[in-house]
């Protein structure tokens, strides 16, 4: 008897304690997410910011007492921008020390890797990367939440208001791109868009990545003299584009691109160039909008030697999104809480993007672009956020 | 063909190729006396670079006076890598000695990303100045005018150089054999400390005409190491004329296959050229087969 | 050079075996991280072991091996993933596709020496980074993500341990069994000089081959199992720089001798590994440490630890002797 007891009891306490310990990585008084990025090597200069504004936003939120009694611990791993290291760090991070979601990052070969694995570790929920992979969205993944619109949803928001802004309305147009991931879903959305205008295609080029050159490019787009030109390419090779035409002495009445183009790095490089003839698709407001203010305040608390740009206003943002979802799911927080939290969500203002909307359809948080124009050295917002008019 | 982007092609070509063929120079120079392939000579170029911006620039001189100091320092820092890299064990075999630079490739490339790659791209001023030249419809500015200018030049007393003065002949006695050339009285350690000295200034020089015109960043050279080493081969890897030529003839190539052919198959086009010439001629377009010696 | 491969390997195999047990307990009892940093270091060495006969043995510059890894990597994710056809068939495509590639690219190259050798074999890596990323069916730049195979997560991820494991092995013995060989010994004579090898009668061009495709065989190998433990193949990951690390690891480790690849392959998986804490710096020390060991030690890692070993036993001697003398 005294035996059935003690097993009764044993039991009891087995249920007792998978009912208390939450979800892995939360305890009483913390919630410790991971994270894998590029915090060194050649692209942390852009990457980083993403993980020090999350990190900033973060330490304030915490310093206000956290989320339901209970501080967010984000733990980033270094990944150099290796798919094999963010791999290795993802590993780490899920399997030994037991974080609750893998949340951040920059890149789309790193998050292909993080994504990579979590296949085999579907309950895991996986945030807000900054990458435009199609992989995060399509198929629908029940723990995969981004923000950030894929390319070709930048392009298809931002090119008919840029066509729109265009007086006279342009007659032949360009499409430039480099051969990065997703370009081709981008292209076929130019061409349509194109289409939809009666805009004549007189040039359509693609580069390689791995070279610099971008001198021939511009002089064959010069011979053909497009109205518009639509350029998709990373900071460094945007610039050289737009400094060529500079170079060349010619450039079209008007031109956009994807979210590279509100990098501060290419602004600072082109801003004479690009001003009154770019008009790019951002997220976020730009560091300089009063609306950033908060970020700004709170990267100078944790970060003060880095200069707050659209990457650490994207990780402030990306930081909100998920504090908010944290409050929703409530103190009794699990992994299916916030997936349930999350996808509550509609219309959600941030104050410095779109509205947030996620569904159990769709796990695309941002559906809207900020069109931003060059003026006096700065970016400046030309309007309200844009939705895609699908 | 429209001759505005003919001439676009053939300034370009001459331009990159000029580039190639004057950092292939100081790859041959180092090979011929030492057997070492030197992978590092493209970061040895971008670092000058950086030395200018972080460090020269703030010296009270003309941007010619800080070109020139930035050269200088770049020499002195070509023959340290020599003393502290290659003179210790040098009795390894040359697989060795050539690993060791693809270790200083690494090393400087690392350095440069910690202390720099944080705000790079970087705009780097132009000694040329502004400005651009039409040529029937074609712009060329005065940067290209003046890097091809300087190619030529700096490839010219190179050439006279080896061929009329005592250094450069005992130059070519340690690359032709350096144990005879000891018998002979020649100073094999010091001619080889020149040798990388030497190679650092041409490093330096490329380094300052490429950065203004594409920004500086910490790949800055990775696109000319390559082609620098297909112009070497394509010359013979023992003939200064032939580097020289293999550089122009991969320049030109490349310019002309990305206007007639397609853009995108300008770098496989530049080994396919490298493949069909070594096939045809194994000992490159301008040299003869060289014994290797044991 | 020819008698210093045979006396080495008691030493050597004691090693080989002790390690061998050790990796087998260490499968059951490490954590999964740990198992994960493993089957990396295994995959390098493979791929070290590899390239370890053309440049050791040969003397032969090849500056391609991550390119032969890429082939195996993308043969494994389409035959698996495009076609859903079972693991054993992509295996076997590799193995078929690294020897076809082994030989397009070496018949020609091995007409060539040194460095117009190690430009040519970077070229042909070079060319299928640009290859595969230019074709729809390889994915494009965004690369393949793979189905999840019953390899990659059995037994908790044990199976592709100690897959990757047995084919270090395998690898190992093959390696030995060739450098012992008639044809090991041969290549050496080649690797040492090409005219007393053709005043031999041997046949340069067939012992270079050969030396080649062993390279590629192991690397695609290398390259299938890396596809098969990350589930998600991208040109980046065997870009060029792959190439050059595969390189650098055989000569870090100590060319020429069986158990460098290993040793190389740990210095270039472990040291990133150990100095992450170290942030920025950790790139400046892992190339420090790199330049210091080519440098001071020709030999590599394992020239280090035999002179050590060698110091030790000769301090042995000396002080048996000094004992035997003392009354």
């Amino acid at each position: 008897m005294r035996h059935v007891t003690f097993l009764a009891a044993t039991f009891a306490a087995a249920l007792y304690a998978t009912a208390t310990s939450a979800a892995p990585g939360v305890t009483d008084d913390k919630i410790v997410i991971g994270g894998t990025n590029a915090m060194t090597g050649p692209v942390a200069a852009v990457c980083s910011a993403v993980t020090h504004g999350a990190q900033a936003w973060f330490h304030k939120v915490n310093e206000a007492g956290g989320v339901h009694g209970r501080m967010i611990d984000y733990v980033v791993l270094d990944d150099a921008y290796s798919a094999q290291r963010a791999v290795g760090n993802t590993r780490r991070l899920v399997q030994q020390d037991d974080v609750f979601a893998m949340f951040g990052g920059c890149g789309t070969a790193t998050a292909a890797g993080v994504l990579s694995f979590l296949k085999s570790q579907p309950d895991v929920p996986y945030l807000f990367p900054y990458a435009g992979l199609r992989e995060l969205l399509e198929p629908l993944k029940p723990g995969v939440f981004a923000l950030m619109p894929l390319y070709d949803q930048q392009l298809v928001a931002i090119l008919p208001y840029v066509i729109e802004q265009m007086d006279p309305k342009p007659k032949t147009g360009a499409i430039l791109s480099n051969n990065i991931a997703g370009v081709e879903a981008w292209r076929e959305a130019s061409k349509k868009t194109f289409d939809e205008y009666g805009i004549e295609l007189v040039y359509d080029d693609l580069m390689e990545v791995t070279s610099p050159e971008r001198a021939a490019f511009v002089v064959q787009m010069k011979a053909k003299n497009p109205d518009l030109a639509v350029i998709a390419d990373a900071a460094p090779g945007g610039a050289r584009i737009y400094q060529e035409m500079k170079r060349q002495g010619w450039k079209p009445k008007m031109s956009t691109g994807i979210g590279t183009f509100t990098a501060e790095q290419f602004l600072s490089q082109v801003s004479d160039v690009a001003e009154g003839i770019l008009i790019a698709p951002g997220f976020v407001v730009p560091p300089t909008d009063p609306a950033a203010a908060a970020c700004n305040a709170a990267l100078k608390v944790t970060n003060p030697d880095i200069e707050p740009n659209h990457f650490s206003v994207f990780g402030c943002l990306t930081a909100a999104v998920l504090v908010e979802a944290f409050d929703r799911a409530g103190r009794d927080l699990t992994r299916e809480k916030l997936i349930a939290a999350l996808e509550s969500m509609d219309g959600f203002e941030t104050g410095i993007s779109g509205p947030v909307t996620f569904s159990s359809e769709s796990h695309l948080g941002l559906d809207s672009v900020i069109p931003f124009g060059v003026k006096d050295g700065n970016f400046v917002v030309l309007g309200s956020p844009i939705k895609a008019a699908n | 063909m429209d001759t505005s982007l003919l001439s676009a092609a053939i300034v370009g070509g001459v331009l990159n190729g000029s580039l190639y063929a004057l950092l292939g120079l100081a790859i041959v120079l180092i090979f011929r006396t030492t057997t070492v392939a030197n992978f590092a000579q493209g970061e040895m170029a971008m670092f000058s670079v950086f030395i200018l911006i972080m460090f020269a620039d703030s010296l009270p001189l003309p941007l010619w006076g800080q070109w020139f100091v930035t050269v200088l320092v770049s020499a002195v820092a070509g023959a340290l890598v020599y003393i502290v890299l290659l003179r210790p064990n040098p009795q390894a075999e040359h697989l060795n000695l050539t690993v060791r630079t693809l270790g200083l490739y690494t090393l400087i490339y690392a350095v440069s990303v910690y202390f720099w790659g944080a705000n790079e791209p970087y705009t780097v001023p132009s000694l040329f100045g502004d400005g651009t030249i039409a040529i029937g419809g074609f712009h060329i500015s005065y940067d290209q005018l003046g890097t091809i200018l300087v190619t030529v030049v700096l490839g010219a007393l190179f050439l006279l150089f080896f061929q009329l003065t005592q250094l450069g002949l005992a130059m070519r006695a340690v690359a032709i054999n350096p144990e005879v050339a000891g018998l002979l009285g020649v100073n094999v350690a010091k001619i080889t400390l020149m040798v990388w000295f030497i190679a650092g200034a041409i490093g330096a020089v490329v380094g300052l005409l490429v950065a203004p015109v594409s920004f500086l960043d910490t790949l800055l050279m990775r696109p000319y190491i390559l082609k620098a080493f297909t112009a070497a081969i394509l010359g013979g890897l023992y003939s200064f004329p032939g580097v020289i030529a293999g550089g122009l003839v991969l320049g030109l190539a490349e310019s002309f296959a990305s206007i007639w052919i397609s853009i995108h198959l300008r770098e496989p086009f530049t080994f396919a050229i490298l493949l069909i010439a070594l096939l045809l001629r194994p000992g490159g377009l301008f040299g003869r087969v060289h014994k290797v010696r044991v | 050079m020819l008698s210093r491969v045979p006396p080495a390997a008691r030493g050597g195999w004691l090693v080989a075996g002790v390690a061998t047990l050790l990796l087998i307990l260490a499968g059951f009892t490490l954590g999964n991280y740990e198992r994960y940093l493993i089957v990396i270091w295994l995959i390098y060495s493979i791929s070290g072991l590899g390239l370890n006969l053309p440049i050791g043995f040969g003397q032969i510059y090849s500056l391609g091996q991550g390119g032969f890894m890429l082939v195996g990597a993308y043969t494994t994710a389409i035959v698996t993933s495009t076609w859903h056809l079972p693991y054993a068939v992509a295996l076997i495509a590799s193995l078929v596709l690294a020897v076809v590639v082994g030989i397009l690219v070496g018949l020609p190259a091995m007409r060539l020496r040194l460095f117009s050798l190690a430009i040519v074999t970077f070229a042909f890596g070079f060319m299928l980074f640009h290859v595969v990323k230019s074709f729809q069916f390889t994915g494009g730049p965004q690369g393949l993500f793979m189905d999840p195979l019953w390899l990659t997560d059995a037994f908790s991820g044990r199976a592709i341990y100690f897959f990757a494991l047995l084919v270090a092995v395998l690898g190992l013995l093959a390696s030995y069994s060739i450098a012992h060989s008639k044809s090991g010994r041969a290549l050496l004579v080649v690797g040492q000089n090409e005219t007393a090898a053709r005043s031999l009668g041997i046949n340069i061009t067939y012992y270079k081959l050969a030396a080649f495709i062993f390279a590629s065989v192991l690397g695609a190998l290398a390259g299938s199992i890396h596809a098969v433990l990350t589930s998600y193949v991208a040109p980046e990951t065997y870009a060029a720089e792959l190439s050059v690390t595969m390189f650098a690891a055989v000569m870090i480790g100590g060319k020429g001798k069986l158990l460098g690849p290993f040793l190389g392959a740990a210095f270039i998986v472990g040291i990133p590994e150990v100095t992450q804490a170290a942030r920025g710096l950790a790139e400046v020390i892992y190339a420090i440490l790199f330049i210091l060991v080519v440098t001071v030690s020709p030999g590599g890692i394992l020239g280090i630890l035999e002179g050590l070993i060698g110091r030790l036993r000769r301090g042995s001697i000396k002080a048996a002797t000094a004992g035997e003398r003392a009354p």
